[in-house]
């Protein structure tokens, strides 16, 4: 039978040529956005990864205002909290290039691993600041090759030499950032030294999490505590937002695909009537007929998905992706070293699976029928 | 062999177009026998052929073939008892051109998924002496190896009925002598054919059991 | 609700509904014209409809078993952003229709295997005996699968991020009689006593094939009670964890996959004996059914054997 079903395809080729092609074609581009989504969030939860287990900001009338530094020794005194840090950063725009700086105040002492392995290797002190790779390649657009200046909320120029970039480990987080020693955010951002911007929590047992948030909370009543699993949540949350709102996209894509599909295999010309005829009268049964029609999709829609699915990694993950990167990155300007990292996830390709297979046999159903039904007696006329 | 009583054959039953294909036909026809169905085109020789192939049903009586009532079944049943007991031979071969004539011979069997379905064919072609041409088109062979293929094929399933519409009216003088030869053939071996004609030459034959002829729906024994 | 798995589920099961309504106007016609003594044209399209009936019902059920599974996955994948929610039992119980939903698409499976068994007897006489039957319980199951896509939509609708949910460790603990679940709240020994001594009596009566197909509903419910109550504590190694989904994740090896396939698939065959006989005058054996019934009973068993074993106590 199924040998057969191959030589109908091959008889039929260009009728299902352009199915085919077309269908590759919609898996591809179906698979490529979710593996770019998907690489994305991965980069992404590597970074919320490295986060301390609990954020505490400060709110007044709704909106972040600087929190005080004395916060930070009571924090420390609750049990089950090892540590807690006073953090300066902000964003700090850049006019003539239109863009943000993330500006981030280094202590000693980081509290990210990558930032404390990076601080063992240089000496970081006075007016010098260490730059991300897209930051570097935009100041050198403005000719600020050893030095910039910073413009302080009072109109006062601060020069900061420039001490070099530093190496990404997670291109998403560090390529608009800059890192400065902690007096000179202070001076830069104008904010007293009794303030801080937020205070991070380290709890080295993630069970206590949530018990210590609310202790915090109980203690600072205008404070915002935010968790590490809530930044998760609402990751998650914004990725599975985007992909429904693609998906639902794609989906009229598919829909006018599978009227195309719908139109291509139900216009059973003459030939194929005639042929099919033919079939039942030697005693071909209509279950045997439907077989035949559901072998010809299946062998038509299963290497549409493999040889999709397969484009799509070598697309993404050789190639990087061309063209639709940029339709992902509302960070192109400064985020263009993105690598997507090879992600595998059995969820996404069942969930491909189930778009796109299934809904393919249900658009043959009635054109297969329609062929299995055909009367065998009209070949005897 | 094939019994029919009363068998009535209405086609667009209570629709506008209505049309009476067969009157009701009783006869008889024997196991072993050869039977020829004579009367011009039109006049119901292949209505006939379809109720005893059992690719209609009729709108009364009844047709038993081999002991089974072949008139009250569904669709599927009816192509398993073509499968089973019937070969046939069309008017224009309706062979799959595009195929090779070893594909086109093992058609009849594939939904039996039987592992043995290409040796068969190879026996039944080399039978015909048609084994050489085995891998070629069928696009590619001449008129009388088509119909040689479109024999092989009928009687792969190795039926007890052989029923024939028209098979000559495309065929020289000629192959329709090699024909009826392999016609007598057949019958030697006991198999039950009928055979829808207008070819006169066929009335002459010495081994015609019986003849029934159709004229307007009327059939005549 | 609008993840991917979401839109996915609903595609699909809305797909599903669309030629089942398809086929529900084909019913209709043939409970009302099929008649198979007649020569008319309406007869012989009637007849081939039925065909496409069977081939959508085919597909559909064949869909409808992993879009089960992708259910469950889908509320699992839920559970990380519906606060509270540690597995899919907490996003299940997080509003009103979510139990009655998997009910139903549970029940809509065995629906659905049913009538392909009426369907295959069918296509097995040569006078189409139960075609009017099988049209009829069709029409008897659309309605079902139409109540379970509204109490899909529903279900989505009504899911909320930001209510806090329980996770399954309050939803099925028996000392807080809080939830849905209080039904199942049975004693663990008890539990397990009952679902053992239903699987003896199924035993017992596997002659009398419908005392048998009763037996085998009430031997379904004690399973799943017991699953709850008693064995999973022992699968999960731990005293208070009682969820019937955790066990489908591959901390537990899956296990549940094959639990739960062995179980229905056993109370199926079970059921489908007693509908056989009932509807379809066809005697069958009641062997497959105990046979995975069987399965399930000792794969089930296994895991407190084993704690016992190892450890020389016993939970409860």
């Amino acid at each position: 039978m199924i040998e057969f079903a191959i030589s109908s395809l091959k008889r039929r080729f260009w009728k299902y040529l352009a199915v085919f092609f077309i269908y590759t074609l919609l898996i591809w581009l179906t698979s490529s956005i979710f593996l770019i989504s998907l690489s994305l969030k991965k980069e992404l939860f590597l970074t919320v990864e490295e986060l301390p287990e609990i954020i505490v900001q400060k709110t007044l009338a709704g909106r972040l205002i600087p929190i005080e530094i004395d916060r930070v020794e009571k924090i420390e005194e609750i049990v089950g909290v090892e540590a807690a840090y006073p953090r300066v950063w902000g964003y700090y725009y850049f006019a003539p290039a239109r863009v943000n700086f993330s500006v981030v105040g280094l202590e000693e002492i980081g509290y990210t691993k990558t930032l404390n392995n990076f601080l063992a290797l240089n000496e970081f002190e006075g007016n010098v600041m260490v730059v991300g790779e897209g930051v570097k390649r935009i100041l050198n657009n403005y000719y600020y090759k050893e030095f910039f200046n910073f413009i302080t909320p009072s109109g006062e120029f601060v020069q900061v030499k420039l001490k070099g970039t530093f190496p990404t480990t997670s291109a998403l987080e560090s390529s608009d950032t800059i890192l400065l020693p902690l007096p000179l955010a202070r001076k830069i951002f104008q904010l007293p030294s009794h303030l801080a911007t937020d205070i991070v929590v380290k709890v080295p047992n993630p069970k206590e999490v949530p018990l210590i948030s609310q202790k915090i909370k109980t203690l600072f009543p205008d404070s915002r505590v935010i968790s590490k699993e809530d930044i998760k949540a609402s990751y998650q949350n914004l990725f599975d937002y985007k992909q429904g709102v693609f998906l639902a996209v794609m989906l009229g894509a598919f829909l006018a695909f599978f009227i195309l599909a719908f139109e291509r295999i139900s216009a059973i010309g003459q030939e194929e009537m005639k042929e099919i005829g033919i079939l039942k009268a030697l005693g071909w049964q209509i279950r045997d007929i439907l077989k035949l029609k559901f072998l010809e999709a299946l062998l038509v829609v299963g290497n549409a998905f493999f040889i999709g699915i397969v484009l799509s990694y070598g697309y993404v993950f050789w190639f990087q992706a061309p063209l639709l990167r940029n339709l992902f990155s509302g960070f192109s300007v400064l985020k263009p070293t993105v690598e997507f990292l090879p992600v595998w996830d059995w969820g996404v390709f069942i969930t491909l699976f189930l778009v796109t297979v299934p809904l393919y046999l249900f658009a043959v159903i009635i054109p297969s029928w329609r062929a299995s039904v055909v009367d065998p007696e009209e070949i005897l006329r | 062999m094939i019994e029919c009583q009363k068998v009535k054959k209405v086609y667009n039953l209570g629709t506008s177009k209505e049309v009476v294909a067969l009157e009701e036909a009783t006869f008889y026809i024997p196991k072993g026998s050869f039977t020829l169905l004579v009367g011009p085109s039109g006049s119901g020789k292949s209505t006939l052929l379809a109720l005893i192939g059992a690719l209609t049903r009729p709108t009364s009586g009844k047709v038993v073939v081999d002991g089974e009532i072949v008139s009250k079944l569904p669709e599927d049943f009816a192509s398993l008892y073509r499968r089973e007991k019937v070969g046939f031979i069309f008017q224009k071969f309706h062979l799959l051109e595009e195929l090779s004539v070893l594909e086109n011979v093992v058609i009849p069997l594939i939904p039996t998924s039987s592992p043995t379905i290409y040796k068969k064919a190879q026996e039944v072609l080399k039978r015909f002496s048609i084994d050489h041409k085995a891998k070629s088109k069928v696009r590619k062979l001449s008129g009388g190896e088509q119909q040689r293929v479109a024999i092989a094929r009928s009687l792969i399933n190795d039926p007890k009925l052989l029923l024939a519409d028209e098979p000559t009216a495309n065929l020289d003088k000629r192959l329709t002598l090699e024909f009826i030869e392999i016609l007598k053939e057949l019958k030697g071996e006991g198999k039950t054919i009928l055979l829808a004609t207008h070819d006169p030459r066929f009335l002459e034959l010495d081994f015609i059991d019986k003849i029934l002829e159709v004229k307007e729906g009327y059939v005549i024994s | 609700m609008l993840s991917p798995e979401v839109l996915i589920l609903l595609i699909l099961d809305g797909a599903i509904l669309l030629f089942l309504t398809l086929s529900f106007f084909t019913a209709v016609l043939i409970v009302r014209y099929f008649d198979f003594s007649k020569d008319t044209p309406l007869q012989y399209y009637l007849e081939r409809r039925s065909y496409l009936v069977s081939v959508i019902l085919h597909l559909s059920f064949s869909l409808k078993i992993p879009l089960l599974f992708y259910f469950v996955y889908t509320l699992d994948k839920l559970s990380n952003v519906i606060p509270g929610a540690m597995c899919a039992a907490g996003v299940i119980t997080s509003n009103s229709y979510g139990v009655a939903l998997l009910a139903v698409k549970v029940l809509n499976i065995y629906l659905f295997g049913l009538w392909l068994v009426a369907n295959r007897e069918d296509f097995f006489t040569k006078e189409y005996r139960f075609t009017k039957f099988k049209f009829k319980f069709f029409i008897f199951i659309y309605l079902f699968v139409v109540g379970e896509f509204i109490l899909e939509l529903l279900f989505f609708k009504s899911l909320d991020v930001s209510k806090v949910v329980s996770c399954c460790g309050v939803l099925f603990d028996a000392t807080k009689n809080s939830t849905l679940f209080s039904f199942f709240l049975l004693d663990s020994k008890l539990s397990a006593g009952l679902f053992y001594l239903s699987f003896f009596l199924l035993l017992f009566f596997r002659k009398k094939i419908y005392l048998f197909s009763l037996l085998t509903l009430i031997f379904l419910l004690f399973s799943l009670i017991s699953l709850i109550q008693f064995f999973s504590p022992y699968i999960y190694q731990l005293p208070t964890h009682h969820c019937p989904f955790c066990l489908l994740q591959k901390e537990y090896f899956y296990v549940g996959y094959l639990l739960y396939t062995f179980l229905f698939l056993g109370t199926f065959l079970g059921v489908s004996v007693g509908f056989k006989k009932f509807f379809l005058t066809k005697e069958d054996k009641s062997w497959p059914s105990l046979l995975f019934d069987s399965l399930y009973l000792l794969v089930v068993t296994f895991y407190p054997v084993w704690y016992l074993f190892k450890n020389g106590v016993t939970l409860f």
